[in-house]
């Protein structure tokens, strides 16, 4: 990968790379800026003023209606082929500036379909242009044929417009497809680069952050992710904190979303090159706490007669974590006479297990259904 | 942003917004006694058995339960003019004043035709306070003496009876007003001798 010059970013990877997950970027170089200089103001307005609006464009496509109209073209296209015809020449003469832009780029075909405003979205693009330049040739077929069939009934002076026309038309079909085949090079590169990736033994178990190049299943990958676990929690335990005097243990159940994914089958021990503050240890938590803890007047529950905690975990080994955060629940108005209820906090800190995500998820409804 | 970094930043600023105190709930810290205040529109008027106070207690949460919304009052000396019992009990309504809603309770309290002090108390939520007012002597207007007879001739059997009626225009006169009635002739000696008072 050191030889290649990057320029654009196309696509993003994370790879398990040592003891981090790291994050690679995959680039592409000069292709892009190729198609930024093909694609520069001056060539796209210099045909979308020959195009756009132009009275040949509207005589082509007058022609056509009346071809279609009467069906006389014997030798030329299908009543099918000569829809698409006019749909094409209708498109080019009422095309707006954005239209060509994005004809170019390979963002929308002729046809408007197919559409897709994701520049990284490679094949699609290609999709686009090929269809655009099949199009496109349709049209010049028609033309040339138009032009050497009718060449005595078009007049004089509507003859050069023609010649210009066909002209245009075969610049712009010139210019998609020089910008298809860099797309066709960019996509041969981006596989090349991937499969440089994968090559590479310093690499193992690369997982894609994009959606379209995830190695694993979305369920492989939440397994991977999010710990559901179980613990037992203090809060008020600070002598210096505000919280002192509303001293508590607590249970929870919650989940944990890594900070690198892990794969617990393995044992936490082994998994290489990591040292105490690896982001393999840490993890960010969310949980609901068992027991409710309300006092009339003083305080009550966040939710029914649950708490609501948000916290970070540090993973100590294949099931153990130590926790802390925050609890949110509600705390009543200083005065006697208010009814109203505040969100108010308390740090808490605990000790967690892992537990299995079907018990977690029952666990979770059970713990609604007492209420 | 980092899930790492993100995750610290929320969870650092909830944990500095630890905002429950515990002991801010103790009675001790309450601040009960500014629970409510109590005021009034006059700290005294005649004791006419007429003269209002409008007592007003305010300082109440703008939000406050139904059960909540009620204010017991008591007093030693008048009568509340609501119910004209020495009890009464009322709730708060929000009103608007200085482009802002407050919530304030308001009764009246009728004077006593005795020059009195009477102590009003709020209770609320087994919270009370006390606020003092005075009824002091409304004097009469008008003194209106009535004779019996007109003429008379010395007698010891037929004395005269003289009715002396004192008014105000708004209210009596406070009760156990003093009066001197006499009797004098052009030489402004005394004559005649009074037998019986009658009030």
């Amino acid at each position: 990968m050191g030889g290649l010059r990057f320029i654009e970013t196309i696509d993003t990877f994370t790879a398990y790379y040592g003891r981090n997950f790291r994050t690679s970027y995959l680039f592409i170089d000069s292709v892009n800026n190729v198609l930024t200089t093909r694609n520069s103001s001056a060539s796209v307005t210099n045909i979308f003023n020959h195009l756009s609006g132009n009275a040949y464009m509207q005589t082509v496509l007058d022609n056509l209606k009346a071809e279609q109209t009467r069906n006389l073209l014997t030798t030329g296209p299908t009543r099918d082929s000569l829809m698409q015809l006019m749909n094409s020449v209708s498109n080019l003469y009422n095309g707006t500036r954005s239209f060509y832009e994005r004809i170019f780029a390979g963002a929308i075909n002729i046809d408007y379909q197919l559409l897709t405003a994701d520049a990284a979205k490679l094949v699609e693009r290609l999709s686009n242009t090929n269809s655009s330049i099949d199009r496109l040739s349709r049209l010049q077929l028609y033309l040339s044929n138009f032009k050497l069939l009718e060449l005595n009934r078009i007049p004089a002076s509507e003859q050069t417009a023609l010649t210009t026309t066909i002209q245009f038309i075969d610049s712009l079909k010139f210019l998609i497809v020089l910008n298809t085949a860099d797309i066709t090079n960019v996509i041969g590169k981006k596989a090349e680069i991937v499969a440089a990736i994968k090559a590479d033994p310093s690499f193992s178990d690369v997982v894609f952050a994009d959606a379209a190049s995830y190695v694993q299943d979305f369920e492989a990958r939440g397994q991977l992710t999010i710990t559901p676990d179980f613990g037992v929690i203090s809060y008020g335990f600070l002598p210096w904190n505000k919280n002192q005097g509303f001293r508590s243990i607590n249970t929870y159940i919650g989940f944990h979303v890594n900070w690198r994914p892990l794969d617990k089958n393995l044992h936490f021990r082994s998994i290489p090159n990591k040292c105490w503050y690896s982001l393999h240890h840490w993890s960010t938590m969310m949980g609901i706490t068992l027991i409710a803890d309300k006092v009339d007047g003083k305080r009550d529950s966040f939710f029914g007669k649950n708490n609501l905690m948000i916290g970070i975990g540090y993973r100590l080994g294949s099931f153990l974590r130590l926790v802390g955060g925050t609890m949110l629940f509600k705390k009543y108005d200083i005065n006697i006479l208010s009814p109203e209820k505040k969100t108010a906090c308390a740090l808490f800190a605990g000790i967690s297990l892992d537990v299995d995500l079907k018990k977690f998820v029952n666990g979770i409804a059970d713990a609604f259904a007492s209420k | 942003m980092k899930r790492s970094t993100l995750s610290i930043l929320i969870i650092a600023i909830a944990a500095l917004q630890s905002c429950y105190k515990n002991n801010a709930y103790d009675t001790a810290n309450r601040d009960i006694g500014n629970l409510f205040q109590i005021s009034v529109d006059k700290d005294s008027v005649l004791a006419d058995g007429s003269s209002l106070i409008e007592i007003k207690i305010s300082g109440l949460p703008e939000k406050i339960s139904d059960t909540d919304n009620k204010a017991s009052l008591e007093t030693d000396n008048g009568l509340f003019d609501a119910n004209g019992t020495k009890n009464i009990d009322i709730s708060s309504s929000l009103v608007f004043a200085n482009n802002s809603y407050t919530r304030v309770a308001t009764t009246k309290l009728k004077a006593e035709s005795k020059v009195k002090v009477a102590t009003i108390k709020v209770t609320m939520k087994a919270v009370a306070k006390t606020y003092i007012v005075r009824f002091y002597k409304a004097p009469p207007e008008r003194v209106k003496i009535t004779p019996s007879l007109i003429f008379f001739t010395p007698s010891f059997t037929n004395p005269v009876t003289f009715e002396v009626a004192l008014t105000r225009s708004f209210g009596i006169p406070t009760q156990e007003t003093s009066i001197t009635v006499q009797v004098t002739n052009l030489n402004g000696a005394v004559v005649g001798t009074f037998r019986g008072t009658t009030i």
